[in-house]
């Protein structure tokens, strides 16, 4: 068979590296995207939760009468309501090998609170407010128990006890490192000690959270809608939870408003809605109030850390030591236990340390649960490291980008092995390095600041170099220190009768324009046009299989997965189109959707036809084009970057200015530069937020400080610097793409940069030490108490 | 603790009060209760979904719509209050071409002004307020501007950027 190419053939088909713009723009700048909450069926019950007052205590009664009594109510649900087939405890995903198990964390708590805003009942009404109002009327009688909130004051002896079945709060001692520090210490030239806190925070992404659970008597099925980074899991976690198999649940998450790691985990408020509307047979609504959201919606950070540095008269960093106290709140959340154990595999982060000592406690208070945020465990461990070589500066002498050159691991040690247990699949940091400094004009800058504060100014210069891990990698290793997730990321590609192409992933992306970045790489492949290119997720009818969109996986882990389909898709499609036209395999053509042997063509989409068609096939060829794969990232991949701030505090009010700032990461192969950069954009104004306005914290009693967007500061438009981004490229090796991950990169670099840049601005005013995050009073008083 | 969303849509017993208004260019008259704020009628009982709730408390913007040609967080305005007045929501803004872009909006777009796309439709009835001057606007002017919306995605930068732009572009600047 001979044809003529069809039409498509001159465009380039080559979009990878391309700034694409986002398909997905049109229905968000329209309002037409579909959240969780634009989602009505017929016949929906709203739920409202009656939460925990008190930050830990005895339920005695809970008096629901008065409130079935309200208007619209239609149920009122406590834990003895349930049985633990059809509301059992919330699994999580990761649980250390070392813990006494996990806490038994019902959806609706039991006999006892353990933090302020824990779910006690569920009152179900024809609308939302009747709800609401009702809550009011249901009574519950609690015995108090002491509090514990500080997180290292958690660990200690004779601390109240957040669980009865522990004798300690502390989960587990996570030990890392290889080495003697002592005996490093003891001999080095100098040794520097920090105390640091790396207070909590909150993801409070834009829209909260929303759970519509649609329980199907004849089927049996459910179907739970809500914003998720990964239905698959929600799935598994919920069939465990609630006992209805998971070929009988469908989890949809439409378009999520923002997640940055706060919607990972499986929420109690999942499962009620889910068990409610199983019970009463309609489907029921929860949608979380922003106070909720800050009270009950998991946090992130939260460790104090004391670190030291031993070093050589040369500033050669011989030993590490670390001591980690982390928050893990008063239960296990999903990936909750892992990030602390993870953050202390980057503690060396760029330098080449042959000894670190380092123990990470986990432990519990009556705080609400912490989880996986942007970064999750990487911006600690950044932190950590890049305040600790400031302060080894400062007291050595040594120029701070000198002390950094001397301690780099060099490109040549790739793969580099650290010795807390990560492996860092490629770097090279000079090159970011002196590009960051070019940018900025650090030695000129220098130069100003010098005359800046001879008249007086309170000017700072910093920087941080950041190293990370991405793409959740290699599953044996993972797997040894309990983690309960997958690690492979699965697409399947299906090219229909006419040419169009589906593309199934099993990512589930929240405003990243994985639609738009996957059918780049996809069309490129297939060397297809990418409007011929549909990418479906969020969908477990649709989408089966998956892992979810975390630890900036998506590019590496799915967007591998889906090249690998196409070149499955492509694969076959040469030895069709061989076939068709006559010719071995080998002298056939591909470029930009067209198959050529000398004059004669075959479109894409004419090979396509002859697939469906089946009648005309290779021996033993089966028909369609439809093709799936799976890939198993075989290690993690590093990013790096380095980002510089430049800063003047006013001495009158402590409020700190960010006048330039400078990122230059390294993500690899860059699949949509635009996205990309937007990325590293909204990942630095969160870790610049973290900085200098963000804190989640308690008072002694438990009773939670910020609930709304009056209390929690995360950054306006007017208080963020303008930022000067660039890239360097080092592809990694570890993936078909080359590329890394960008997704977290902008949070890990930035808190280190702007904290060190304030700590040289008031170092040598005599301030020693600031804690995250910086605000005016802080800072003045510190600058005031320092100049006494 | 004040966990309690302000949800008022539809109180218990209440009577229902009769309004009259203007919504995206065609009337309506309808029936609420006193206490239903106006992003409750929109989303709840006029469908119109694209005006978001993002905090409860009037600081994120999200909910934007405006009300007689002024912009205003509809989580502020009781539906009540809306009689005899003049309400566009997002459903409203569009461009000169079916299913076409205002330039605001394609403005956004150009810039790689949204991500998650949740807080965009009170920035872009924020920004059609904003950008209603005859002189050019100053990147401070935009981002103060802007005070009273919350990106959570962007950090704002983009979304800036696309509005001096655009600013300077409606107002015959050549300046980039």
């Amino acid at each position: 068979m001979t044809s003529v190419a069809a039409s498509h053939q001159a465009a380039s088909t080559n979009y990878v590296g391309e700034s694409v713009p986002r398909r997905e723009d049109f229905r968000f700048l329209t309002g037409t995207g579909t959240f969780s909450e634009d989602i009505k069926l017929a016949g929906m019950l709203h739920a409202s939760l009656v939460r925990s007052t008190l930050a830990h205590a005895d339920i005695l009664t809970i008096e629901t009468e008065a409130a079935r009594a309200q208007p619209g109510v239609v149920a009122v649900f406590t834990a003895a309501d349930f049985g633990d087939d059809e509301m059992g405890t919330i699994p999580t995903d990761w649980t250390l090998p070392i813990m006494d198990g996990i806490p038994d964390r019902y959806p609706l708590a039991r006999n006892a609170v353990k933090y302020v805003g824990e779910p006690v009942a569920v009152v179900i009404a024809e609308t939302r407010a009747q709800a609401d109002d009702a809550t009011h009327f249901v009574d519950v009688d609690y015995v108090e128990r002491p509090v514990v909130v500080d997180t290292e004051a958690a660990a200690h002896e004779g601390a109240p006890l957040v669980h009865d079945r522990y004798e300690r709060n502390t989960s587990y001692l996570w030990h890392l490192g290889t080495g003697d520090w002592e005996a490093v210490a003891a001999a080095a030239d100098h040794v520097i000690d920090l105390r640091l806190v790396n207070q909590r925070v909150h993801a409070s992404s834009l829209e909260a959270r929303v759970s519509l659970a649609d329980f199907q008597i004849g089927t049996g099925t459910l179907t739970l809608y809500l914003g998720t980074q990964n239905v698959h899991v929600v799935r598994r976690n919920l069939s465990i939870a609630i006992g209805i198999p998971e070929n009988r649940i469908r989890v949809v998450t439409p378009a999520v408003g923002g997640a940055f790691g706060s919607k990972l985990c499986l929420y109690p408020e999942d499962v009620i809605v889910s068990a409610v509307s199983r019970r009463l047979r309609r489907p029921v609504r929860w949608a979380e109030s922003r106070a909720e959201h800050f009270t009950g919606t998991s946090g992130g950070r939260d460790h104090v850390e004391y670190v030291s540095l031993a070093a050589d008269k040369q500033g050669k960093i011989q030993a590490l030591k670390v001591t980690t106290y982390a928050n893990l709140g008063a239960y296990v959340s999903g990936m909750g236990a892992g990030i602390p154990v993870v953050s202390g595999m980057m503690f060396p982060g760029v330098y080449d340390i042959a000894v670190a000592d380092v123990d990470i406690h986990g432990v519990f208070t009556n705080t609400s649960t912490t989880e996986t945020y942007r970064g999750a465990g990487r911006p600690e461990a950044a932190y950590l490291i890049e305040r600790a070589v400031d302060e080894l500066a400062a007291k050595t002498g040594i120029d701070r980008i000198e002390l950094r050159r001397r301690n780099f691991i060099q490109p040549d040690q790739f793969p580099y092995a650290n010795a807390t247990g990560m492996t860092y699949d490629s770097g090279d940091y000079e090159k970011a390095l002196d590009k960051a400094l070019e940018m900025i004009g650090w030695d000129e800058l220098l130069a100003e600041h010098e005359a800046a504060r001879s008249r007086g100014r309170i000017v700072g210069l910093g920087l941080s170099v950041y190293t990370e891990f991405c793409g959740f990698g290699d599953s044996h290793q993972l797997q040894l220190v309990g983690f309960d997730r997958a690690t492979w990321e699965q697409s399947v590609i299906t090219v229909t009768r006419t040419g169009s192409v589906i593309v199934q992933v099993g990512i589930d992306a929240a405003g990243q324009g994985h639609e738009t970045s996957i059918a780049q790489i996809v069309a490129t492949e297939l060397g297809v046009a990418i409007d011929d290119v549909e990418v479906l997720q969020g969908d477990t009818d649709i989408v089966h299989f998956g892992t979810g969109t975390f630890n900036s996986r998506s590019m590496s882990s799915a967007g591998t997965s889906a090249a690998l389909a196409a070149r499955k898709i492509m694969a076959k499609a040469n030895r069709l189109a061989a076939h068709l036209l006559d010719v071995d395999v080998k002298d056939l053509v591909h470029a930009n959707g067209v198959f050529s042997a000398g004059s004669r063509q075959l479109s894409f989409e004419e090979v396509a036809v002859e697939a469906w068609r089946g009648v005309d096939l290779p021996d033993g060829m089966e028909p369609t084009l439809k093709e799936i794969a799976v890939f198993d990232p075989p290690a993690f991949t590093s990013p790096f970057g380095v980002h510089i701030a430049a800063v003047e505090i006013d001495p009158d009010t402590g409020a700190i200015t960010i006048d330039r700032y400078v990122a230059v990461d390294d993500c690899g192969n860059l699949v949509n530069p635009k996205l990309a950069n937007g990325q590293i954009h909204g990942g630095v104004a969160q870790g610049i937020g973290q900085a200098l306005y963000e804190s989640l914290a308690w008072d002694e009693d438990g009773q939670p400080m910020a609930t709304s967007f009056m209390q929690y500061a995360v950054p306006r438009a007017h208080q963020l610097p303008r930022l000067e981004t660039g890239h360097t490229i080092t592809p990694s090796p570890v993936n078909p793409l080359g590329v890394k991950g960008v997704g977290e990169s902008g949070a890990i670099g930035s808190q280190p940069a702007v904290v060190n840049a304030v700590m040289d601005a008031v170092r040598r005013r005599g301030v020693e030490n600031l804690d995250m995050p910086l605000t005016p009073a802080k800072v003045w008083s510190e600058l005031k108490e320092a100049a006494k | 603790m004040a966990h309690d969303a302000m949800t008022t849509e539809r109180p218990a017993g209440s009577h229902r009060v009769a309004i009259s208004y203007t919504l995206n260019g065609e009337p309506v008259s309808c029936e609420t209760d006193p206490r239903t704020l106006l992003v409750h009628h929109l989303r709840e009982e006029r469908n119109l979904t694209g005006t978001h709730i993002g905090c409860d408390t009037s600081q994120c913007g999200a909910c934007a719509v405006h009300l007689d040609g002024r912009a205003v967080k509809s989580c502020t305005v009781l539906a009540v209050q809306v009689d005899g007045c003049e309400v566009t929501t997002i459903e409203g803004v569009r461009g000169q071409e079916a299913d076409g872009l205002h330039p605001v909006q394609e403005a956004l777009r150009r810039k790689h002004g949204l991500q998650c796309g949740f807080c965009t439709p009170g920035i872009v009835m924020t920004a059609l307020e904003l950008l209603d001057s005859d002189e050019p606007l100053t990147t401070e002017e935009v981002q103060h501007g802007l005070v009273g919306n919350i990106c959570r995605c962007t950090g704002y930068q983009n979304i800036v950027d696309a509005l001096v732009e655009l600013s300077a572009s409606e107002s015959g600047s050549t300046d980039d």
